[in-house]
C-alpha cells in the first residue's frame, strides 16, 4: 500500500496552502466524509513528523496520528476560519501526543533507531537513518521546530506564535538544530 | 548539503515513513456515528451518512460572526441587551477548588460555575447571580480561607481571565490579583497570586473538563509541559495550583504570558536547606567538601520531591528527597568532568580545596566566554543562545564557545589552560 503512494506523496505538495485546506475542513463540520479523507491526504505527513517529533517514538506517533484526525472530524463542526488550519490541526496533534507522555519517560535514543527498522521496507535506508538522526541527535524543542517548518510548512513566526517563544529564539534554534542535524549526517559519511 | 536540501530530504524522510491510518480513521468515526448522541457541548456526532445535519451552514458561519461582533464590543443599538445578558467575560479562580465567574460588561456575574468538586462545596448555598464582581471574589476567597484550602501552606491562586478586549483583559488581572492580596492581607495570609489571559478553544476546553480542571488551569499546565515535556497533562492536573506553581518558580522556567506576585508557599515541604543537609548527610560529605549545588523542586512518582544535585571531587552526586517527609527517595553517583558551564557563586570565589585546585589549572567558562566575545567585537547582549562546553581534544583541554548574533554565526575554541583563542569562525546563517 505504501508502495503505491509514495510516488503520489513526493509529487504532492506537503504544505498545502489554507485555501485549500479550510474549505476541506469546513465541510468536515457538515459531516463529509471525502472532505476527511482529503483532508487526512493533504496533512498526514505534517501530523505524522510533528507528533513523532514530540512522542519520539513511532508506533506513538502513529496512535496519535489516527487519534488528531478521529479528533479533528469531531471538532470541525466548531472550526472558525482564522487561515490557519495547521495551526489548529498541529494543536490538536499537540495535546493528544503530550497525553500520550504520560508516566513514559523517555527511550534511550538507541531504541528509536531501532523502531525504525520496523517500518515498511518501501521506506529507504536513507531516510531510516535520517529521521533516527533527528531523534538521537535534537532536543525534544529542537525536533518539534524542525517538523513544524520543514514538514509542516509552518512559517517562523507562526510557529513562534504557537510556541509562545519569540521569533529570533525560533530562527536560532531552527538553524543550529540544522547544523546539528547536518553534523550527524556527514559524520556517519565520513565513519 | 545546504539547509534547503536538508529541508528537502527531511521532508521526503517523513512523507515516505508516514503509516496510512485511512483505514483505521475511517472506520473509528463511523463508529462512533452509531453512538448515542451526547450532551451538547461534550463532542460532536460524528455522520459518515452525507444526509444528517445537526447544524446549519449558516448557522455556523453567524456564530462566528458572532463571536467577532462581541469581540468588537458589540455595535450601536445590540449594547444595550448584550451589556445585560451577554457574557462580556469569564474569570476563573484556581486553588484547588476551580471556580468560573461568567461577568457582564457591568462586571456583574451572570453564572458561577463549579468546576470540579471541591468547588461545588465553595459554592453550596451561595448566590452570586447579579453581585458584582469584587463581592463575588471577596465571598469565593473567604470561603476557600475559610475552608482550609488556602492557608500559610497553600497560599497560591490562579487567576484566568478570559475576554474579548486584550487591555480589559490585562486590567482586570492586575486588579483582581491586587484585591486578592488584600484580602488575603486582612487574613493575615501571605499569598501568590497567578494571573493569566486565557484564550480557550475546543481542545483546551475538552482537555479542562476530562480532566476537571478549570481552562485556566489546563492553559498554566499546557505551558508547563510545553517547556518541559516529561510531564504528563493528567498528573499535572492533579496537582494544586500552589504545587503547580512552585515547580514553575523552581526550575526557573519563565512563563512571559503569566505574571505572579508573591511567593508559593513551601511551607508544608521541609524546604531546600533541610533537602541538602540530608543529601550531604547520607553521603558523608560537608558543605565544605562540594564543589557546586543545584536544589529543584520536581513532581516525580505521583509526589513532590527535591532533587539535589552536587560535585565532589571528580563524582556528581544526584540525589531525590521527598519533599514531605524527606526520605531519600534516589540517589546516584558518577564520575564525571567537572562542572564547566556551570556558574558556582556569583563572583566565583569558592573556597573549598575541590575548587581551589582546579581554577589552578583551568580558566573558568565565563572568562573563556568573555574572550571569545571581546575578540569578536560583540556586547554579551547582542549574542543570543550561546553556549559554553568544555572537551578534551587530542589531550588539549579547551572550551567550544558559540553564539549567534544578527545574522551571523560565531565559533570559538579557547585553550582551557591559558585562554588562548585555538581555533574561531564566523559565518552567515540563512
Amino acid at each position: 500500500m505504501l508502495t503505491d503512494r509514495s510516488s503520489a506523496i513526493v509529487k504532492m505538495n506537503p504544505q498545502a496552502p489554507a485555501a485549500v485546506l479550510e474549505p476541506l475542513i469546513l465541510a468536515m463540520g457538515r459531516q463529509d466524509a471525502q472532505a476527511l479523507e482529503e483532508f487526512y491526504r493533504q496533512t498526514r505527513s505534517a501530523v505524522y513528523g510533528y507528533a513523532l517529533s514530540i512522542t519520539a517514538n513511532s508506533a506513538d506517533a502513529e496512535d496519535v496520528l489516527q487519534d488528531t484526525f478521529v479528533q479533528a472530524y469531531t471538532a470541525a463542526g466548531r472550526y472558525c476560519p482564522s487561515g490557519k488550519p495547521m495551526a489548529w490541526l498541529l494543536t490538536i496533534a499537540r495535546n493528544l501526543a503530550l497525553m500520550r507522555l504520560r508516566g513514559t519517560k523517555r527511550v534511550a535514543p538507541l531504541d528509536e533507531a531501532a523502531s525504525f527498522a520496523a517500518l515498511p521496507d518501501a521506506v529507504s535506508g536513507e531516510d531510516r537513518l535520517l529521521l533516527a538522526a533527528a531523534l538521537q541527535v535534537l532536543s525534544d524543542e529542537e525536533r518539534q521546530l524542525v517538523m513544524m517548518h520543514t514538514v509542516a510548512g509552518l512559517k517562523h513566526r507562526e510557529i513562534a506564535e504557537m510556541q509562545q517563544m519569540p521569533l529570533s529564539t525560533v530562527l536560532a534554534k531552527y538553524h543550529r538544530a540544522l547544523k546539528k542535524l547536518r553534523k550527524k549526517l556527514t559524520e556517519g559519511e565520513d565513519a | 548539503m545546504n539547509d534547503r536540501e536538508l529541508e528537502a530530504k527531511l521532508q521526503r524522510a517523513v512523507a515516505a515513513s508516514t503509516p496510512d491510518v485511512w483505514e483505521q480513521i475511517r472506520a473509528r468515526c463511523a463508529a462512533a456515528e452509531n453512538k448515542p448522541q451526547p450532551a451538547d457541548e461534550a463532542g460532536a456526532v460524528v455522520s459518515f451518512s452525507a444526509a444528517r445535519k445537526r447544524r446549519q451552514p449558516w448557522a455556523r458561519a453567524l456564530a462566528c460572526v458572532a463571536a467577532l461582533v462581541l469581540v468588537i464590543g458589540g455595535f450601536g443599538m445590540f449594547r444595550q441587551y448584550q451589556a445585560q445578558h451577554a457574557v462580556d467575560s469569564v474569570i476563573a479562580l484556581d486553588v484547588n477548588p476551580s471556580v468560573e465567574l461568567q461577568i457582564n460588561a457591568e462586571e456583574r456575574v451572570l453564572h458561577a460555575v463549579a468546576r470540579n468538586a471541591d468547588a461545588e462545596g465553595i459554592l453550596d448555598g451561595m448566590d452570586l447571580s447579579g453581585a458584582t464582581l469584587d463581592v463575588a471574589v471577596n465571598a469565593l476567597i473567604g470561603s476557600m480561607l475559610k475552608n482550609g484550602y488556602i492557608s500559610e501552606l497553600a497560599n497560591s491562586i490562579l487567576v484566568s481571565v478570559e475576554s474579548g478586549d486584550q487591555a480589559r483583559s490585562t486590567a482586570l488581572q492586575e486588579r483582581l490579583a491586587a484585591e486578592i492580596d488584600s484580602i488575603l492581607q486582612s487574613f493575615s495570609v501571605e499569598g501568590a497570586v497567578i494571573s493569566q489571559t486565557v484564550t480557550s478553544d475546543e481542545s483546551l476546553a475538552a482537555l479542562a473538563s476530562e480532566n476537571q480542571i478549570s481552562a485556566g488551569k489546563a492553559s498554566l499546565i499546557n505551558t508547563i509541559i510545553a517547556q518541559n515535556s516529561l510531564y504528563s497533562f493528567t498528573e499535572l492536573a492533579k496537582l494544586s495550583i500552589n504545587e503547580l506553581t512552585l515547580l514553575v518558580e523552581s526550575q526557573q522556567e519563565t512563563l512571559t504570558e503569566v505574571v505572579s506576585t508573591g511567593t508559593a508557599s513551601d511551607k508544608a515541604y521541609i524546604g531546600r536547606e533541610a533537602a541538602l543537609a540530608l543529601a550531604l548527610e547520607h553521603s558523608g560529605l560537608t558543605e565544605a567538601d562540594i564543589l557546586y549545588q543545584e536544589i529543584e523542586m520536581d513532581f516525580d512518582d505521583g509526589q513532590m520531591v527535591y532533587e539535589v544535585e552536587f560535585f565532589a571531587g571528580e563524582m556528581k552526586y544526584e540525589y531525590e528527597i521527598a519533599a514531605g517527609d524527606g526520605a531519600i527517595l534516589k540517589m546516584d553517583t558518577e564520575a564525571e568532568e567537572r562542572p564547566i558551564g556551570q556558574d558556582t557563586a556569583a563572583d566565583g570565589n569558592m573556597d573549598s580545596p575541590g575548587s581551589a585546585a582546579m581554577r589552578g589549572e583551568y580558566i573558568t567558562a565565563n572568562e573563556a566566554r568573555a574572550i571569545a566575545l571581546l575578540h569578536a567585537g560583540i556586547d554579551e547582549a547582542d549574542a543570543w543562545e550561546m553556549e559554553v562546553d568544555f572537551d578534551v581534544d587530542d589531550g588539549v583541554a579547551l572550551y567550544e564557545v558559540e553564539w549567534y548574533s544578527g545574522r551571523m554565526e560565531y565559533d570559538y575554541e579557547i585553550d582551557a589552560l591559558n585562554g588562548e583563542i585555538l581555533q574561531y569562525d564566523a559565518e552567515v546563517e540563512d
